[in-house]
């Protein structure tokens, strides 16, 4: 399991996760910033920006950790981001659906949307836009896909009073 | 007894926190992420310059993240303070109300922020914190051509958000940790405000912050 751990440089307080920095927050920073962004840029663009960050940060350092297991198959790689999604503390994710082709993603619980219910109630739209973006960026690494391939959306929020967040990523 | 900041880094990195069986990490009254510096630079920089972009929103980006910052503080760190893991491992070393500024800044230095060292404090008026590999700065200089301004925004709300907690509200008797009391701390006249002199971003070489109270 230490593949999905970051280590720890103590004398500097540097955590690192495949050559990537890894920073502590807690829900209230996480979705009081979510907040402040949609504040200054308004919610589609923020949206937009959100996944794509998420992306682009879950992307090379998935890279790096399969690098160090070339011999998984395409749902071991997804089955590491499952677990390292929720040893992060993202929640409990089941990626069993999706293919090199795209496909949903369930999340059976979200820190994004247990956040945002406890702070604010319950939202007007979908809150899980890191979550989306990293199992976009989880799956363009996995696959070897080019980024500009993958779509993604959260087709349902635990935020909004749904059950379960629902996530599809599509492959163009 | 001093403050062994070793003791306590080693004490709350052992700790092993990481997600439980749900994808969850319920610590000191929080839901904790091993989150990703790469992502919140990226959102933070890019609203901040796009409303650098218009005259009239230049501030509005740094006033939006450095009070995100001063949420931060008031909810992590004063979760952490009021905690049962606090209580066991930082507790027994404090003394004055100066030593929970040094024992929450060991805390602070198992988060993989940077090292936070507490340069000067003078109770009640005033903090000088340097931050070497902050991670805001790092990020900001690795993507981006070298910064006008400092950059540190979650690190300059938090040394202000610090001193609020303990010299206008007062962390040390528990207090709830309500939207009322963080409107009374934070919104107070006499509240602390942080201002980051020295920032990596700029080419400085390290970064440094200053609390003080409004003028
Ligand atoms: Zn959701």
């Amino acid at each position: 399991m230490s593949a999905e751990r970051p280590d720890f440089d103590a004398g500097r307080n540097l955590l690192l996760l495949g050559e990537r920095r890894i920073i502590f927050h807690c829900h209230h920073y996480n979705l009081f910033l979510q907040r402040s962004i949609e504040d200054g840029l308004g919610p589609e663009e923020a949206t937009r920006l959100q996944v794509a960050a998420a992306m682009e940060s879950a992307r090379p350092l998935l890279t790096k950790l399969y690098a160090k297991e070339p011999e998984l198959a395409l749902v071991d790689k997804l089955l590491l981001a499952q677990r390292l999604f929720g040893s992060l503390g993202f929640g409990q994710a089941d990626c069993t659906d999706l293919t090199a082709h795209g496909g949903q993603i369930r999340l059976l619980t979200s820190h994004y949307a247990i956040g945002w219910l406890a702070k604010w109630g319950t939202a007007s739209r979908p809150v899980c836009h890191f979550p989306v973006g990293f199992w976009m960026g989880a799956l363009c690494a996995a696959a070897e896909l080019p980024p500009e391939r993958l779509q993604g959306r959260e087709l349902s929020c635990h935020a909004q009073g749904d059950a379960r967040c629902l996530l599809e990523i599509e492959v163009l | 007894m001093a403050i062994d900041e070793q003791k306590i880094i080693e004490a709350v990195s052992q700790l092993g926190i990481s997600g439980n069986e749900e994808g969850l990490i319920p610590a000191f009254g929080l839901y904790l992420t091993q989150h990703m510096a790469d992502y919140y630079n990226r959102i933070s920089f890019a609203m901040a310059h796009r409303l650098e972009r218009t005259p009239e929103l230049i501030d509005d980006g740094q006033t939006l993240l450095m009070e995100a910052g001063h949420g931060c503080a008031f909810h992590t760190f004063g979760g952490i303070m009021k905690s049962a893991e606090w209580d066991a491992v930082v507790r027994p070393m404090l003394q004055t109300k100066e030593d929970w500024v040094y024992g929450m800044t060991a805390v602070v230095n198992t988060f993989g922020w940077g090292r936070w060292a507490v340069r000067d404090l003078v109770p009640g008026q005033r903090l000088v914190v340097t931050v070497q590999d902050s991670y805001e700065a790092a990020g900001y200089l690795r993507d981006y051509p070298r910064s006008a301004s400092p950059r540190c925004y979650l690190a300059t709300g938090g040394v202000a958000g610090l001193m609020n907690l303990l010299y206008v509200g007062d962390i040390t008797q528990g207090p709830e940790l309500s939207d009322a009391y963080y409107k009374q701390v934070f919104r107070s006249p006499s509240r602390f405000v942080g201002t980051e002199v020295l920032c990596r971003a700029v080419g400085d070489p390290l970064c440094l912050f200053i609390a003080q109270r409004l003028p």
